[in-house]
């Protein structure tokens, strides 16, 4: 086949092409609710691990959240997909909820490291000059130290994101038609890798490069608006 | 008003060494005195200070608040310490809120105010200490002295019935330091009740009630402000005087 | 990486020349004048085999895709191990080669053939599609697809097929089928037995695979499942082959007479006995000599016959 030839049965017969976007699609779709579920449940077991008891010892809620990022930073993220998939949920129909799931439980863990971080890196002195006025350990925490915090967290979330949706390529696995199924599919029907590989490779390439752009647009804006 | 009675604080370092920071404070202070704490570095004064609202909880030893014994567990912390104002060396103003905002927040959050009442009065406060032009600005166009006038009038607006002060012009370019020490006067004459740590011993001098001098987690001496200065009785103040004046 | 670069080459050439490259380090400097030999000796058949036959080498890369019991699966130690194995070893025998097995997934097996592996052997059937690719050995075996319910199910016709939800392995003749029915959704699986266990879990309606694997894994779920023959749906019948690189005649040719002879000497006949027949038999021998306890009834049967193949291998 000459190389011509083998664009157009990568991408034209039948048209191909819609399988790439569908795929993109569903990739995306399932990295955004993965992002969303992480950063909710991130960030709740960045509070947990930061929870200390009265007398300043870490408490029951402390191991909790910290074992649960063990065991899931201990395992293979696609072991994780499979176990979601073929035991804890497998009566579920919906793909894209099982995917969705599994990574964002597999993000949260990642996820609490860094709000855990920006938390930290919030100057305690906020924290003391909050409670010294009566406020609860929460609300300081929801009303000063969160939002400072996030100024340190957006930009690793970004991050995070992007190897969010790098990760989400092995939902073929349990047959979710993402991004790399697509060109799997489509090499699988042509038997020539070379098209659909490369394809699917500057698809994802292409939407990253815009995301990563984005991100140092927000950086910039972030890093203005400490000096308002 | 808040007796404190055998304060014990021992911080436990990295290598499991103890650290003995507090070594049995016993110490009254009464209604609308003025307690000045002065001190080499590490003799426990902050330490001692921030036990007073449980910032530290001392390891052992109780601190009577108004009859209720704040170092109980099953006290409500928090409620004791919207009635004791703190000031900090390092201002500590909320960074992502403005003046006015760090104002209100504990106000109206603990629902002590309502939002008009709040506003209404932390305006009438930075009027007194001439900062209202400032009330929309955020913490990060102040300068230090502003900062910590300021956190002053954010601790007030929570009218506290006492205030506690942590070295509050330790941080501040030496011009500013007056404009604070004004302040904490003005307040003073108004029959506020303070504890300040601070290495101001013109301050002291001239409100201090009384002035301790804290040295290796004891209090070494006490004494009225004028026989403070001019008669020290133990050899560890004389040389601290003489340093510092 | 190699096959990268295969593929770069190939569309810098914008020639349809790419026969063997024998995945061995000249490779890339195989002259095009010896392909072009190749290729243009493919349809004399010559009886010496061109300067880049796969046939020069003394061990031929097997690619197969080890989860098409009793075809191909893992067997005890893990390496592929079944019919489909033992049969390409008897080849090698034949025709005088080493045989190494590489265990990949399916649907890369073809894009795979001179580049990765020399030759494919995984129970694929000859399509005029996949012959554009490469070329086939005379067929081994004859299958149809079945169509794998949960029993009582009211899947039954072809017709039954349009609009639901079928389970098939990437790129197998399942996934053809499936991908042409009416209104259907087609859930492509890596193995078989994922696209079994969702059958199980209730995510797809049907399985479409071919005969003997279908029939191995419904034997595991003997109580819940079911195999429909695939005459009631129309399907056709289809054959097994060994894929080849496109233009190695002499390859070929060589595969065919050893496959001729396998066959009249009777090697042929008794591998389909041990591997394909009776699987059941071996099964109930050896699970009550050595492995009475462990012999769990759903590897029993991939357990003996592998046991049977190592036994038989030594």
């Amino acid at each position: 086949m000459t190389i011509g030839e083998k664009f157009t049965a990568a991408f034209i017969t039948e048209d191909r092409w819609q399988l790439y976007l569908k795929g993109l699609g569903i990739t995306v779709e399932i990295a955004l609710f993965a992002a969303i579920i992480g950063l909710v449940l991130g960030t709740v077991l960045a509070l947990m691990k930061l929870s200390t008891t009265r007398n300043g010892k870490p408490s029951l809620v402390n191991y909790i959240a910290t074992a649960y990022v063990d065991i899931i930073r201990g395992t293979p993220s696609v072991l994780q997909l499979l176990i979601m998939w073929f035991i804890v949920l497998k009566s579920s129909n919906n793909g894209v909820l099982v995917a969705s799931l599994s990574f964002g439980l597999n993000s949260a863990a990642y996820v609490s490291e860094i709000v855990r971080g920006g938390i930290l890196a919030v100057d305690n002195g906020q924290m003391e000059a909050g409670r010294s006025l009566g406020l609860t350990k929460a609300m300081t925490m929801r009303y000063i130290v969160l939002p400072q915090a996030m100024k340190n967290i957006i930009p690793p979330m970004g991050n995070e994101f992007i190897t969010l949706l790098k990760e989400t390529a092995i939902v073929g696995y349990v047959s979710l038609n993402d991004l790399t199924r697509a060109a799997n599919l489509i090499q699988s029907r042509t038997y020539e890798a070379f098209m659909p590989l490369i394809g699917a490779a500057v698809i994802y390439f292409a939407v990253i490069k815009v995301l990563t752009l984005l991100l140092g647009v927000m950086e910039r804006r972030l890093r203005r608006s400490d000096n308002r | 008003m808040i007796t404190v009675k055998n304060i014990v604080k021992d911080f436990k370092n990295m290598d499991g060494s103890v650290n003995h920071v507090l070594r049995g404070i016993d110490y009254t202070i009464e209604q609308g005195q003025k307690i000045v704490i002065v001190g080499p570095s590490g003799g426990g004064k902050s330490t001692f200070l921030r036990c007073l609202n449980l910032l530290e909880t001392p390891t052992s030893g109780d601190i009577i608040f108004d009859g209720e014994n704040i170092t109980d567990p099953k006290t409500d912390i928090n409620k004791v310490r919207q009635r004791m104002g703190m000031v900090f060396q390092n201002f500590n103003l909320f960074n992502n809120l403005t003046v006015l905002q760090n104002l209100i927040l504990a106000p109206v959050k603990l629902k002590i105010m309502n939002e008009s009442e709040a506003k209404e009065k932390a305006m009438s406060l930075l009027k007194r200490v001439n900062l209202e032009d400032k009330a929309n600005v955020y913490p990060s166009s102040l300068s230090g002295g502003q900062k910590q006038r300021i956190a002053i009038v954010r601790s007030l607006c929570m009218n506290p019935e006492v205030m506690l002060f942590d070295e509050p012009t330790s941080a501040l370019d030496p011009e500013m330091v007056g404009e604070v020490l004004d302040v904490m006067k003005k307040l003073a004459d108004d029959g506020m009740t303070m504890v300040v740590v601070t290495h101001e011993m013109g301050f002291a001098r001239e409100v201090g009630t009384k002035v301790l001098f804290m040295a290796d987690g004891i209090i070494m001496e006490e004494n009225t402000p004028d026989k403070f200065f001019t008669e020290p009785k133990t050899q560890r103040l004389k040389d601290f005087l003489s340093k510092v004046l | 990486m190699k096959k990268l670069l295969a593929a770069v080459l190939t569309g810098v050439m914008c020639a349809s020349l790419l026969t063997a490259c024998g995945g061995s380090a000249p490779a890339a400097s195989a002259s095009t004048e010896a392909a072009s030999v190749a290729a243009a000796g493919s349809e004399s058949a010559p009886a010496e085999a061109a300067a880049d036959s796969v046939l020069n080498k003394d061990t031929l890369i097997v690619g197969t895709n080890a989860a098409f019991p009793p075809f191909e699966y893992a067997g005890a130690d893990g390496t592929p191990d079944g019919f489909d194995i033992a049969l390409i070893k008897a080849v090698g025998e034949k025709i005088g080669k080493n045989i190494e097995v590489k265990d990949m997934e399916f649907d890369s097996l073809v894009a795979s053939i001179g580049n990765k592996i020399d030759v494919a052997i995984a129970g694929m059937t000859v399509t005029d599609e996949r012959k554009n690719m490469v070329d086939f050995s005379d067929p081994y075996y004859e299958a149809v697809q079945n169509v794998i319910v949960v029993k009582g199910s009211e899947i039954s016709t072809a017709d039954d097929l349009k609009g639901k939800n079928i389970g098939v392995q990437l790129g197998t003749t399942g996934d053809f089928i499936a991908s042409d029915v009416e209104g259907a959704q087609v859930s492509q699986y890596n193995k078989g037995v994922d696209a079994v266990n969702d059958l199980l879990n209730g995510r797809v309606d049907c399985v479409i695979l071919d005969t003997n694997p279908a029939k191995e894994f419904v034997s595991q779920h003997a109580d819940e499942l079911t195999a429909l023959e695939g005459d009631g749906f129309g399907f056709e019948t289809e054959n097994y082959a060994i894929a080849m690189p496109k233009g190695d005649a002499a390859l070929v040719e060589a595969v065919n007479g050893a496959l001729k002879e396998l066959k009249e000497d009777g090697t042929f006949d008794a591998l389909v006995a041990e591997y394909i027949n009776n699987g059941e038999v071996p099964e109930a021998e050896e699970a009550s000599e050595e492995a009475s306890t462990e012999a769990a009834s759903e590897e029993s049967s991939e357990a003996a016959s592998t046991e049977a193949a190592s036994t038989e291998a030594e």
